[in-house]
């Protein structure tokens, strides 16, 4: 036999194998069930009914082969008719095991796929293979507007495409570019969700995108995690210099808090159970929390614990006033409750000179104010008298001295007034045996001195 | 209108959903997660699910329970997280031949959640099966579907996939109570609820009744109007709401819930005193609730001087409703109480603030009190709603002001809210002024956007202060003082203290003035993003039943608004949402490090 017909021999048997160099092909009967004899008769019979055609390529009987093993298992509307008669099972089944081309043909219509996957029907997305298919099954799963309908496209397109073909795919889709985006979020592939936001020029999302992925080890990697981002993601993001900043202030601050944290790792039981707080100011930390707590919260912690390190420490709250660039206000306030937490005079802190040297409270922070937290504070009572001096205007000073019942200020500004009806009316309204001979005491001179001015 | 029918139709589902899985004379174990115990509560009741054949019940945690039976439900909501949780521990817990597990996702199960586990290999021992219920009834004008992470999946993570379970129950409303004859969308997700609401009748086809009493559907997006959002909520309910956090229409009075705290059901069809004073401005309440003690002792002295007929007949009639009024009393009282306690000295001046905020002065003013609260890290809610009020009244915030504020915020709570702020930024919430970018974006429909975008063509956008002003929302404009309505609760506003009219209101009022809806005013504003059906449609001019749909939460304040607008037209306007909404909560949600939906 010349060679065309060798390879249209072999191509068309319907035994399972055959081995030339063996030495056992003589009786082969016993094995395969066919002598060779018997087979070269069966492709005969089999060449017989198979119509006389141009002699085709062997990559075109391939397909077509192909074509007709797929049409076998779905039922298509593909435009190949393979119209020779029907071949023998044990055709079909060499077929099966030797074809090799992968069916590249789209056999389900893309719009009712997606109309499966919305009615909760099963369905098979195995079958669109091609990117062109894959992107018409994407239309049409946006074309309907259902989210999971377009997750369920998107998870298959997550496996069978790469990133780098996914990606610009989804670039045109704005709505299935976000709904791929939440859906790695949940899987926690933060640096794909990062990549994606770049590619939609949405660069501050992936940094935060980033920023999030250095949380998902636990606190004891935050660190590290955010100086890798630092020095190796944040430079392929443009305009985020802001956020840049803010990262590496985070990092900073990091490297500060570990080390003022061990230095009072055991607390005293009296700041255990120390549970002063008030409803204008934040809750105070501990030793314990105090890594990964606020730079305020930390400022806090180190004028409760090292008012008086030197600036070069890093517990130093100057120190950490100074390298973060924090305001007078955000420094005083956060001193003033610290001090007062620590039962100390917080006064010192809050004066500045006014005009003429006289002093006065910081122009930062409002007195009602302070007073407010350090009655919340339980602060001691000559701090009150000392602010309450400070207040310039008499009424808004008695007022306050009321409300937080200061009464010899109360009743010095009452003196002041020359409103003795005021001053009988508040005498009669207090208990304090020492305000109340105070103000009999100043009522008697008054009146006295008023008789001698008479005489 | 027999709203129940929503509840037997919501019970019938779950019942039928328990013999699916096995007979009720067969035992099984049920864990329940913490978000979907009460609206369950409200659906069928422990005792319903007991004569199903559910014997334990537990609060899912992140260990496995004692099992007791063989066959194990979980009720979970479809939230990803939550799922993974349970997940890893049914892979943790490993097969068992004679076990079987079934996870009863509300309201869907979600693709991503069925590949979550099949890809963790569980499917083998696992059923998954979806569960929605309708629109639960929590009073007698409000409807919701109780799926609080819908906000944060659709309109912050933008993943829509939840909408469908939305359109579903709309039609299953319809199924139940007529067709609506008449659509008015007014947002990008509303609309998109209306079009699979379409879908769905034409895939399934179902028979609607004949006799329809809702005539009107009017949708709404939470982000059209987040101001009504961010304001102090001055009504009862929504005082209630902002301070105890209302869950499926039920408050604890220690606000954590915590077992054996006193329980109150917000709910007006069983507490006669509640739908007397859930509307009212909380400045009228307490008096009212002193003029009401006084008139039950009354009515108890009066009787004690009858005869002994009479107080036979006042004590199997009237006393036990007496005392039953007189329970809640005490309990509104304490509520009351509480929320005093807990506003004092800072509510006044937040008001104060809001209605700068609002007018647009003392400006100077309004950022040294945000620095100056900020440094003392007060509470970050209460920050980031007049934050983000600020910005929303401005039309976002100088680029000075902006990073000024954006920083001071980070140091004082936290650098880890960058992300918090992200959000916000995202949902324009808080965000830098950019006198170049002028862009209907957030607005329009995505496509509509893309095209913008494609084309570098740049819409204007109405600033939202603009919009107030064409449409009328600032009664300050007027007298640059509240409106004397304010407290009388004659004029909506009210539920503001005088400062802004809901949006809600004002277009629903709109839609219903006349024959023909009147909204020249919003195509300006919103564009796109409203949609009037067909207003030649002969129910169109009808008088039939209004239901106002949100989409991503309403807050009580707009209920109450929506209550008065009822009364004013004499027609019934029931309020349906995917959630009941608060500022405090809101922004709770938008601060926590758990952001899953």
């Amino acid at each position: 036999m010349d060679k065309p017909e060798d390879e249209k021999y072999w191509s068309s048997s319907a035994t399972k194998g055959f081995d030339f160099d063996s030495e056992e092909n003589e009786h082969a009967g016993d094995i395969f069930g066919a002598t060779p004899l018997q087979t070269a008769q069966l492709s005969k019979e089999v060449q017989q009914n198979i119509p006389h055609q141009p002699v085709v390529s062997r990559g075109e009987t391939h397909r077509k082969l192909s074509n007709s093993l797929s049409s076998l298992s779905t039922c298509s509307n593909s435009s190949y008719k393979f119209n020779t008669s029907q071949p023998t099972k044990q055709c079909e089944v060499t077929c099966k095991l030797l074809s090799s081309t992968i069916n590249d043909e789209t056999m389900s219509s893309p719009k009712d796929v997606v109309r499966s996957i919305f009615l909760g029907m099963s369905y098979d997305l195995s079958c669109f293979k091609k990117l062109s298919d894959k992107k018409i099954l994407l239309d049409e799963a946006l074309k309907l507007g259902d989210g999971d309908v377009i997750c369920a496209v998107l998870l298959f397109l997550q496996k069978s495409l790469h990133q780098v073909v996914l990606f610009p795919l989804l670039k045109e889709r704005y709505v299935a570019a976000r709904e791929y985006i939440a859906i790695l979020e949940k899987q926690k592939c933060f640096k794909e969700a990062a990549i994606l936001c770049g590619e939609l020029q949405q660069t501050k999302e992936a940094v935060v995108h980033l920023y999030n992925s250095c949380f998902r080890e636990g606190e004891q990697t935050i660190q590290s995690s955010l100086e890798q981002i630092y020095k190796n993601e944040l430079k392929n993001f443009k305009q985020i210099e802001v956020e840049s900043e803010i990262i590496e202030e985070h990092i900073l601050l990091l490297e500060r808090q570990g080390p003022i944290a061990v230095t009072r790792a055991r607390l005293p039981q009296s700041e255990i159970d120390d549970t002063r707080t008030s409803p204008f100011i934040g809750k105070a930390v501990t030793a314990q929390n105090l890594v990964g707590s606020s730079l305020l919260s930390t400022l806090q912690y180190c004028c409760r614990h090292n008012w008086d390190a030197p600036e070069n420490l890093l517990a130093s709250p100057i120190g950490l006033k100074k390298t973060f660039k924090l305001t007078e206000r955000q420094f005083l306030w956060n001193a003033f409750i610290g001090r007062i937490l620590m039962n100390e005079d917080p006064l010192p802190i809050l004066l500045v000179k006014g005009m003429f040297g006289a002093p006065k409270i910081s122009a930062s922070l409002s007195i009602p104010r302070i007073l407010e937290i350090a009655s919340n504070l339980n602060g001691k009572p000559n701090l009150f008298d000392q602010l309450l001096l400070l207040v310039e205007k008499s009424e808004k000073r008695y007022q306050l001295a009321k409300k937080y019942q200061r009464h010899r200020i109360v009743i010095d500004v009452l003196i002041s007034n020359k409103d003795r009806i005021s001053l009988l009316q508040y005498r009669d309204s207090i208990d304090d045996q020492s305000e109340i001979d105070y103000i009999n005491n100043t009522l008697r001179v008054s009146v006295s001195s008023v008789k001698c001015f008479n005489h | 209108m027999d709203l129940g029918n929503l509840r037997q139709s919501s019970q019938f589902r779950l019942l039928n959903l328990l013999t699916k899985i096995a007979p009720s004379d067969v035992q099984k174990d049920l864990v329940i997660h913490e978000d979907l115990m009460k609206p369950i509560d409200l659906v069928s009741g422990a005792r319903l699910l007991r004569e199903q054949g559910v014997d334990k019940m537990f609060k899912l945690a992140s260990v496995a329970p004692p099992w007791k039976n063989y066959i194990r439900l979980y009720f979970i909501p479809s939230i990803y997280a939550v799922a993974e949780n349970v997940a890893k521990q049914l892979k943790r817990h490993g097969v068992e031949k004679t076990v079987s597990y079934h996870i009863i996702v509300v309201p869907k199960v979600l693709t991503v959640i069925h590949s979550l586990f099949e890809s963790l290999g569980v499917l083998d021992f696992v059923t998954l099966h979806s569960y929605s219920w309708d629109f639960i009834p929590l009073d007698s004008n409000l409807l919701s579907l109780e799926l609080h992470h819908l906000f944060k999946a659709s309109f912050l993570k933008e993943e829509n996939s939840l909408l469908t379970s939305v359109a579903k129950a709309l039609m299953s409303f319809e199924c139940l109570l007529g067709k609506f004859s008449c659509v008015m969308t007014l947002g990008e997700k509303s609309q998109r609820v209306h079009n699979l609401l379409n879908t769905w009748k034409n895939e399934i086809q179902p028979t609607f009744p004949v006799e329809t009493e809702f005539t009107h559907l009017i949708m709404l997006d939470r982000n059209i109007d987040f101001v009504s959002l961010l304001l102090t909520q001055l009504t009862y309910e929504g005082v209630l709401d902002e301070n105890l956090k209302m869950k499926s229409g039920f408050v604890y009075l220690d606000a954590n819930g915590a077992e054996g705290s006193q329980r109150l059901m917000l709910n007006s069809a069983s507490d006669e005193i509640y739908g007397e004073i859930k509307g009212k401005h909380i400045s009228a309440v307490f008096q009212h609730l002193s003029k009401k003690a006084k008139e039950l002792q009354q009515k108890r002295d009066i009787k004690n001087t009858d005869s002994i007929e009479e107080m036979k007949n006042f004590v199997s009639h009237d006393l036990k409703r007496i005392q039953s009024q007189q329970k809640s009393l005490a309990l509104h009282i304490s509520a009351c109480e509480i929320v005093m306690k807990r506003q004092a000295g800072i509510l006044e001046e937040l008001l104060e603030l809001q209605e700068d905020a609002m007018s647009g002065t003392k400006m100077k003013e309004y950022l040294a009190f945000l620095e100056d609260s900020i440094a003392r890290q007060f509470n970050l809610a209460t920050i980031l709603r007049l934050c983000c009020l600020h910005s929303i009244m401005e039309d976002g915030l100088p680029e000075k002001e902006y990073h000024l504020l954006q920083r001071q915020l980070l140091q004082a709570y936290g650098y880890r809210h960058l992300t918090t702020l992200h959000y916000l930024q995202r949902l324009g919430l808080f965000n830098q002024r950019d006198s170049k970018m002028i862009s209907l974006e957030p607005l329009l429909p995505d496509r509509l956007a893309r095209v913008a975008h494609a084309a570098s063509f740049r819409p204007e956008r109405m600033p939202f202060r603009k919009i107030c002003q064409r449409l009328n929302l600032l009664p300050l404009d007027e007298s640059s003082q509240p409106n004397p309505c304010a407290k009388s609760g004659q004029h909506p506003s009210y539920v503001f203290g005088g400062v802004y009219t809901p949006l809600v209101y004002h277009f629903v009022e709109r839609c219903l003035k006349e024959k023909e809806p009147s909204l020249g005013d919003y195509v300006r504003c919103f564009g796109n993003n409203l949609r009037i059906g067909d207003c030649s449609h002969p129910q169109w001019g009808a008088r039939g039943k209004i239901l106002v749909c949100f989409i991503g939460g309403v807050t009580l304040a707009e209920v109450a608004s929506l209550d008065l607008l009822s009364r004013q037209l004499g027609r019934q306007i029931v309020v349906a949402t995917t959630s009941t909404i608060s500022g405090s909560d809101f922004m709770e949600s938008m601060t926590s490090q758990h952001t899953d939906t």
